[in-house]
C-alpha cells in the first residue's frame, strides 16, 4: 500500500476514533453514564457484555484503534531513528501490533460468552 | 557653487557621524569550531560596540576586522537576496544580514550555525545534501516533448491568475532557513523538506509543466511528503514570506487524491504544445542567439 | 538535458570531525520561541505517546476480567482506588481530549482546507497559512478540550474528596 493511502487511513480512524473513544469513556461517566464507582463494578461489566452489539462495538473500535494507533507508532519510529530503518520498523510494529490485537479479540469474545451471550 | 556641494557634503558625514553613534557594547557568544584545530565545538565572546541600524552581519564584519581574523561566516549580498548569511541566533534561525541587533533586545547575543546542517567550520555550514534535495524533485518545467521543452518554437501564455497560483513559492532564496527550524529535519536526514517540498508544488502547480508524475514518484514516499506535520515552523522564519507551509499542505490534497483515483478538478488549465506551423509574433523581437551550448 | 553531477563540496574537505549538528530530540519537545502551529505539534506528539503507552497497557491490564472469576477485577478497581491512580486517569483523558480536538484541525489542514491561499509576497511577509482560518479554528477546539478536561477534573473531585475524607 502507498504512504499517502496510509495516511489518508489514519485520518478516517482518527474521525471514527473521536465517536468511538468517547461513547466508551460515557459508559462510567457520571453525566452521561452510570458514574464511576458503579460503572465499574464487575456485575455492571458483566451485563454490558451480554448483548451481541458489545462484540461488534469493541471489535470495531478496536480495529480502528490498533491502526491509528500503530501508524503513529511507526511515524515516531521512523522519524526518530531518522529512516534507517523503515522495513525493520513497519515489520516490527505489525507484529506486536498484531499479535495484541488477536489477544484483545479473544478477550472480547470471551468476556461476552462468559457473560452468556449466544 | 563648490561650497554649497561642499556645506551639502559636510552636512552629510556629520549626519553619518550621527546615525553611527555608538549607543552601548553588547556581548557576542559566537560558536567556533576549526577542524584540525578543534577537537569540540566551543563559543567566544567579543564585545563589540553597536549603533542604530547595526545587523548581525554588521558585527561579525567588525570581530573578523578588528578582534579575531580567524572567524568563517558566509555572506555575500548583506540585502537579504542571496540567502548566504543563515544562522541560529538567540534560539531562531535569521538571516544575519536582516537582523538588527538593537531590536533583538538582549545583551547577549548568541550566534550558531544553522541547525541539521553539517558543520564546515565555525558558522559555515554545509549545504550539499539540501542541493541534492532540491535537485531530486526536479525544479524546472517538464514537457512531455522533449523537442519542446530543449528548443521552444515559441512562447507559452499564462494569465495573472495562473500565474499568481505558484509565484509566491518562486520567490525562494534556498537560504535554508525553514529546513533549519523544521522539527523533522532535526531527527529524519531523509525527509526532503520544506524548501524542496515547496519547490515540488511551485512547478507540479505552474500550467508549463507536464511532470507532476514524475514529482510524485519521489514525494509519495515515506521519507516525502508524508513527514510533514504542519508544525509550521518553515513558515514563521522563511525571510521572504514563501510559506513553504501552505505549498506542503496544498501538495498533500493533490498527491492524496490523485493515489485515491480521486477525480479532483484540474486545478490548472493545460497548455498545449507549441505547433510546428506556430508563427512567432512579428511584434515580438527576434531573440539574440544562444551562448550556452 | 544531460545528467550533470552537483559537485558543490568540491574544495571544501570536510572535516574528519563534524560536531553534533542535529537538534534531535530537543526540537520535538522544546517548542519555545517558535510559532502557535509549532506547540500544538509538541503538544500532538507528546498526547500521542501519552495514548499509545496506555493503550497498551490497558488491552493486557483489562483481560484480568477474562481470567478467572470477578474477583481479579474487584481487587484491581479496590487496588485502583488512590488519587495517584486519579490524577493519572485525567491525565490520559486530557491527553485524548487535546490529541482529538489538534486532530480535527489537522483533518482540515493537511487537506488543504482553511490554509489560506498562495498571495503576491509583501512586506513584512506575513505567512498567509499561520494566519488563515486553522487557528482560529485550532483555539476554538483547544478551548473545548479545555471544557472536557474540566468537566473531567470536576466529576473526579468527588472521588479524590472520598478518599482524603473516608
Amino acid at each position: 500500500m502507498k504512504e499517502s493511502q496510509l495516511w489518508f487511513l489514519q485520518l478516517i480512524t482518527g474521525a471514527l476514533l473521536l465517536v468511538l473513544a468517547f461513547s466508551h469513556i460515557s459508559t462510567f461517566s457520571s453525566l452521561i453514564g452510570t458514574g464511576y464507582k458503579t460503572g465499574l463494578e464487575y456485575s455492571s461489566l458483566i451485563e454490558r457484555a451480554k448483548p451481541l452489539f458489545y462484540v461488534i462495538f469493541y471489535s470495531v473500535f478496536l480495529t480502528v484503534l490498533m491502526y491509528h494507533a500503530n501508524y503513529g507508532l511507526r511515524t515516531l519510529l521512523i522519524e526518530f531513528t531518522g529512516g534507517k530503518y523503515k522495513t525493520l520498523i513497519t515489520m516490527g510494529v505489525f507484529i506486536v501490533a498484531f499479535i495484541t490485537y488477536l489477544y484483545g479479540l479473544w478477550e472480547i469474545i470471551i468476556f461476552h460468552l462468559m457473560a452468556g451471550g449466544g | 557653487m563648490s561650497t554649497v556641494t561642499e556645506k551639502v557634503e559636510v552636512k552629510m558625514e556629520e549626519k553619518a557621524v550621527e546615525s553611527k553613534q555608538i549607543t552601548k557594547e553588547i556581548v557576542f557568544k559566537v560558536y567556533r569550531f576549526i577542524p584540525g584545530k578543534d577537537t569540540e565545538p566551543r563559543f567566544e565572546t567579543y564585545k563589540v560596540p553597536v549603533y542604530r541600524g547595526m545587523t548581525v552581519l554588521d558585527a561579525l564584519f567588525y570581530i573578523k576586522e578588528n578582534m579575531d581574523h580567524s572567524l568563517a561566516y558566509r555572506h555575500s549580498c548583506r540585502m537579504g537576496i542571496c540567502g548566504s548569511c543563515g544562522m541560529l541566533i538567540n534560539g531562531l534561525p535569521r538571516l544575519a544580514c536582516q537582523t538588527q541587533v538593537l531590536e533583538l533586545d538582549s545583551n547577549i547575543i548568541e550566534v550558531k550555525p544553522l541547525p541539521n546542517y553539517p558543520v564546515i567550520r565555525d558558522l559555515a555550514t554545509d549545504f550539499s545534501s539540501f542541493f541534492n534535495k532540491h535537485k531530486n524533485v526536479k525544479p524546472f518545467i517538464i514537457r512531455e516533448d522533449k523537442e519542446e521543452q530543449e528548443n521552444p518554437a515559441g512562447e507559452y501564455l499564462q494569465s495573472p491568475e495562473e500565474l499568481l497560483l505558484y509565484m509566491q513559492f518562486s520567490y525562494c532564496i534556498k537560504c535554508g532557513l525553514c529546513n533549519a527550524a523544521c522539527p523533522i529535519m532535526a531527527t529524519d536526514d531523509l525527509f526532503i523538506g520544506p524548501q524542496a517540498l515547496a519547490q515540488a508544488y511551485r512547478y507540479i502547480v505552474d500550467n508549463r509543466d507536464q511532470g507532476a508524475e514524475q514529482r510524485i514518484l519521489v514525494l509519495d514516499s515515506a521519507h516525502g511528503v508524508w513527514r510533514c506535520h504542519f508544525a509550521g515552523s518553515c513558515s514563521a522564519v522563511c525571510p521572504k514570506g514563501v510559506d513553504p507551509a501552505l505549498a506542503i499542505q496544498l501538495l498533500k490534497r493533490i498527491v492524496v487524491s490523485q493515489s485515491l483515483g480521486v477525480k479532483k478538478p484540474k486545478h490548472k488549465t493545460e497548455i498545449k504544445p507549441i505547433s510546428k506551423e506556430h508563427k512567432p509574433n512579428p511584434k515580438i523581437p527576434e531573440a539574440p542567439p544562444r551562448t550556452v551550448k | 538535458m544531460e545528467e550533470e553531477k552537483i559537485e558543490i563540496s568540491k574544495n571544501v574537505v570536510p572535516p574528519k570531525v563534524i560536531p553534533k549538528y542535529k537538534l534531535g530530540l530537543k526540537a520535538w519537545i522544546s517548542p519555545f520561541k517558535f510559532n502557535f502551529e509549532r506547540w500544538m505539534y509538541t503538544l500532538h506528539r507528546v498526547t500521542g505517546v501519552i495514548l499509545v503507552v496506555y493503550v497498551y497497557m490497558h488491552i493486557y491490564v483489562t483481560s484480568i476480567r477474562v481470567l478467572g472469576d470477578g474477583t481479579g477485577w474487584t481487587n484491581l478497581m479496590n487496588a485502583f482506588e488512590n488519587p495517584i491512580n486519579y490524577t493519572g486517569e485525567i491525565i490520559v483523558i486530557a491527553a485524548l481530549a487535546i490529541h482529538g480536538a489538534n486532530g480535527i484541525r489537522l483533518i482540515l489542514a493537511e487537506l488543504g482546507y482553511a490554509v489560506g491561499k498562495p498571495i503576491r509576497p509583501e512586506y513584512p511577509y506575513k505567512p498567509s497559512s499561520l494566519k488563515g482560518a486553522q487557528r482560529t479554528i485550532a483555539i476554538i477546539l483547544m478551548i473545548l478540550a479545555g471544557i472536557m478536561i474540566l468537566f473531567t477534573i470536576l466529576e473526579y473531585v468527588p472521588l479524590y474528596s472520598q478518599f482524603f475524607r473516608g
